[in-house]
């Protein structure tokens, strides 16, 4: 279990844009290991779609994104690889979920076709194996009667259905990593619980790595092993989710937390809500990049920026200078019995 | 009520201050504009410009080479071509003008009208789609066989030619307008479908037929000249554009001028007026480029 | 797909008659007597009475306007008063060549826009993308007979590569004289066309790159050269194929005024005569000949349209 299967290493992407270098994902480290599940969370603009699509290096590199840092894939280094080598690993070792099945599936080509395609290039199965394989993923992913669906269109076929369908394409190769970028948000309550069910199943039956994007909380805590938060375009905490859920070090953590509706306890207790919104690429704040929104930012979290910091407990670490004050802030307050626990 | 009309208005105004300064940093549709207006220019000015009579024939200087007398040379019947063309400009931008302005006019009031009558959305979008149905060239050589060559008659088959797609634009503009909560408002409050027509509605559908009138403007240029090339438009010895290529295509082997310079004419004023339009259209009305 | 391609023909019919009404009104928009008109000044009276005695030009405007329908039903578009020859005949005759130009045109303006469409996209923003964008812009701006004198002047009387125009039967002359007879005509008529080929080409095949289906197909590991001409260009091809059937029909109507630029004998030379020789009945059997044709072809796109987007078959 313990097997890195991925390690990325100060990434960065920076786009070419008519207002000039944007850069969405600034300095990003972290690790997932084998039949690991990763959740990678933060509001939309923090750039976790983009470092997600920059470790398949989906980016048109010709005229409009830069990549920088490492990202080592069994070992090797995907910045490195050429794009011939680079195609070889998309879809094969490394697959990935869009959001929007409907915009994602190609729509002038059948459900069967967009599944065998994976298969004939990487596994250059004959066309008649590479069907029989794709009516198999369809079954496999709980799609009934696969051979009349494969005959379908993306149009022809129900939201859930279609996040079903795309399932099928990532998982066609076996892949050792799957990176699925909120792949329930456009779907029903009922049926996202379906699908994360069938992505977990999949995880544990094939022990492959998965990075769930999301901005939902409370998919974290029921599916992921560990989290790593992002606030424009860096991590701001990493740890497992016990840790996290329990003891958010990082304000915004915290702030997201808060914000998650609960069942239990007072109705009457209004939902949390970070002040202000997400500051675009081109005006991020110097000093630490959420001390705008943070209610607890002093003169020198305005002034300084701050690396990940060890919270001593292993594998949690938070960006940010207050945490310990913090910390023993929260705790008093619990104690005090002003604020409902977490 | 009428705060939130003057409201409306002020911000109008500001989004407007806010494109003419988008519009010079546009560099193509100044380019076209700058074009356009020499053109107007030149067209306006032809008596002041020109260096001899449109239709004054010097006998003895048929048919002469580019020189520093005639800077496009003269033609069969000693004309001087250059004269010749800053007169056509005249034709050409009358009747650009006209059939542009005709065709605007006409197409709000039936793409308005349409948006708000069911019955007679039915009925004018109908004939809309039969006019079309016949190729707008065609049509025009029709009329202009039936009514005769003259420069208002011109203006005439090119307007009804160009109003049923003008009107089609009004209409879905009028339609997407009428859907929106401060027309809504505005009938709550009892306006009269005429009022809410022509005072709320027009002035916001301008846009996208303000750009299609460049286009229609362009084309009309384009189609007056091939009509008149034909010998179905401006009737001879009258000098459009058309005309001194109907008249050059007899002695091609003889001078290349009557026909090159009156062509890159013709050519230039419709490419400057297509990146104006453009330009508008980038500028107006950004989600159809 | 059978109710879509019924409801389509039923949807035809005010289409077919406004047509016919404006065609019809074509010969009554001449200012006085349309059988004076076409007798011309000398004629005397008797003879101008028995014309529109012949003419039905007597009987009251509706009856008029369903005697010509019936006659036009029937496949007798009128006579001309020039040609002695049955209408649908002289439309044959004249139609070959008109047809031949348009198709040659058709072929020259795809075969070359399309793939340079999908370059100028490919390569986006480059020297290349440039260059095919500013011919496209100054091809919008060059009418098709401006072009064709401007192609003689060059290439058949200073150069002399081909001949200044005319026509010959491809029967009689074999094939490389019946092309070199068409390609000034046809590169002329079908420039503008390439040009709006090309810049629509490009836009379309841009914005099927930006879009979510590329970027899994690229996902997936499929090659650069795939997700274009694979999942990108069918896709493209839909905006392109509508545009493709408004060509065909650009083109055909196009052919009147290069016809008369290189003296070829098609049916927009045959209706620009008619105008001089006031032979109204030709004029309105030609354009509602072209009509015809564009009506069916837009028929035949849209059906099209459903072979290639499956969305299409569900909304009928």
């Amino acid at each position: 279990m313990s097997e890195k299967i991925l390690e990325i290493e100060n990434l960065s992407t920076s786009f070419q844009t008519e207002r000039g270098i944007m850069k969405a994902v600034d300095g990003v480290s972290f690790q997932v290991k084998k039949g690991e599940v990763l959740g990678l969370v933060g509001e939309s603009g923090c750039g976790k779609s983009v470092t997600s699509q920059s470790i398949l290096r989906l980016y048109d590199e010709k005229y409009t994104a830069r990549y920088e840092g490492k990202i080592l894939f069994d070992g090797r280094d995907l910045l490195a690889l050429s794009e011939k080598e680079m195609r070889k690993i998309r879809g094969h070792e490394i697959s990935m979920i869009f959001q929007d099945a409907l915009s994602s599936l190609n729509p002038v080509f059948t459900i069967g076709n967009q599944i065998m395609e994976p298969l004939l290039i990487h596994q250059k199965l004959s066309k008649e194996e590479a069907k029989k394989q794709a009516t198999e993923l369809l079954r496999l992913v709980g799609i009934p009667m696969p051979e009349k669906r494969a005959e379908q269109y993306p149009h022809e076929l129900s939201g859930g259905m279609r996040q079903r369908v795309m399932i099928a394409v990532a998982l066609a190769c076996r892949p050792k990593l799957l990176i699925a970028d909120e792949p329930t948000t456009a779907l029903d309550v009922t049926v996202q619980a379906q699908i994360m069910d069938l992505i977990l199943s999949l995880n544990k039956k094939f022990s492959m790595g998965v990075i769930l994007i999301t901005h939902d909380l409370s998919v974290v805590a029921e599916t992921c092993s560990r989290v790593a938060v992002m606030y424009l375009g860096q991590i701001v905490e990493e740890g497992n989710v016990c840790e996290i859920f329990d003891s958010p070090s990082h304000p915004y953590t915290r702030g997201l937390i808060q914000s998650i509706p609960r069942m239990t306890g007072e109705r009457a207790r209004r939902l949390y809500m970070i002040p202000g919104t997400v500051p675009l690429l081109n005006q991020i704040p110097s000093g630490c990049r959420f001390a705008p929104r943070c209610p607890y930012a002093l003169e020198r979290c305005r002034k300084q920026t701050q690396e990940l910091l060890e919270t001593g407990t292993k594998g949690h670490r938070v960006r940010c200078m207050r945490f310990t004050e913090l910390e023993a802030f929260h705790r008093e307050k619990q104690a005090d019995g002003e604020e409902c626990g977490i | 009520m009428t705060d939130l009309y003057a409201i409306r208005k002020t911000l109008l105004k500001e989004q407007r201050r806010l494109l003419v300064r988008k519009f010079f940093k546009n560099r193509l549709a100044v380019t076209g504009g700058t074009i356009t207006f020499v053109m107007l220019f030149l067209a306006l000015l032809a008596p002041v410009l020109a260096p001899q009579g449109p239709l004054e024939m010097i006998v003895t200087d048929r048919l002469l080479a580019p020189s520093a007398a005639h800077p496009f040379g003269t033609d069969t019947f000693g004309r001087d071509v250059f004269t010749r063309i800053l007169y056509g400009a005249r034709v050409s931008m009358t009747i650009g003008f006209f059939v542009g302005l005709i065709t605007m006019a006409a197409g709000m009031l039936l793409g308005l009208l349409a948006s708000y009558f069911r019955l007679l959305d039915e009925i004018l979008m109908r004939i809309c789609d039969g006019l079309n149905a016949i190729p707008s060239t065609l049509l025009a050589i029709a009329f202009m066989s039936a009514l005769g060559g003259s420069t208002t008659n011109v203006i005439v088959s090119l307007s009804i030619v160009s109003i049923p797609r003008m009107a089609r634009i009004a209409r879905s503009a009028a339609v997407v307008v009428k859907g929106q909560t401060y027309i809504e408002a505005v009938s709550a409050a009892g306006a009269g479908p005429f009022r809410i027509l022509f005072r709320h509605m027009a002035p916001n559908i301008l846009s996208p037929v303000i750009v299609q009138a460049s286009y229609v403007f362009a084309n009309a240029i384009i189609t007056e000249a091939a009509l008149s090339f034909l010998g179905v438009g401006v009737p001879i010895p009258q000098p459009s554009w058309g005309n001194i290529l109907y008249e050059g295509k007899d002695v091609i082997y003889n001078a290349w001028w009557l026909i090159v310079y009156p062509a890159a004419f013709t050519a230039l004023t419709v490419f400057g007026l297509n990146l104006f339009g453009d330009g508008l259209r980038d500028l107006l009305d950004p989600h159809t480029s | 797909m059978k109710k879509y391609i019924i409801k389509r023909l039923l949807a035809l019919i005010p289409t077919l008659f406004v047509v016919s009404v404006v065609i019809f009104s074509i010969i009554h928009m001449t200012p006085g007597d349309p059988a004076a008109m076409i007798l011309g000044d000398k004629a005397d009276a008797a003879a101008v009475e028995a014309l529109r005695e012949s003419m039905g030009l007597n009987d009251p405007l509706p009856v008029q306007y369903v005697n010509w329908v019936s006659r036009v039903l029937r496949g007798n578009p009128g006579r001309s008063v020039f040609i002695d020859k049955p209408m649908t005949e002289i439309l044959k005759d004249y139609m070959g060549p008109t047809f031949a130009l348009t198709v040659y045109a058709m072929l020259l303006a795809t075969a070359l826009a399309i793939p340079l469409g999908v370059l100028a996209a490919k390569h986006r923003g480059t020297m290349a993308d440039q260059g095919i964008s500013f011919v496209s812009m100054v091809g919008i701006s060059m009418p098709s007979f401006l072009l064709g004198l401007l192609l003689i002047l060059g290439f058949a009387v200073k150069l002399q590569w081909f001949p200044v125009g005319g026509y010959k039967e491809f029967g009689s002359v074999g094939f490389f004289v019946y092309i070199r007879y068409l390609t000034l005509p046809a590169l002329a008529l079908g420039f503008m066309e390439a040009a709006l080929i090309i810049r629509l080409t490009r836009a379309s095949v841009l914005e099927v790159l930006a879009s979510d289906y590329v970027k899994m197909a690229k996902a997936k590991g499929v090659s650069e050269f795939a997700l274009v001409m694979k999942h990108a260009f069918k896709n493209a091809l839909i905006p392109i194929l509508t545009v493709l059937g408004q060509t065909f029909m650009a083109l055909l109507a196009g052919a009147a005024v290069v016809e008369s630029v290189f003296n070829i004998p098609g049916i927009g030379r045959l209706t620009v005569n008619s105008v001089a020789r006031r032979d109204y009945e030709v004029i309105q059997a030609v354009v509602l000949l072209v009509s015809l044709i564009n009506v069916v072809m837009c028929l035949a796109v849209d059906l099209l349209y459903g072979l290639v987007d499956p969305r299409v078959r569900l909304e009928d």
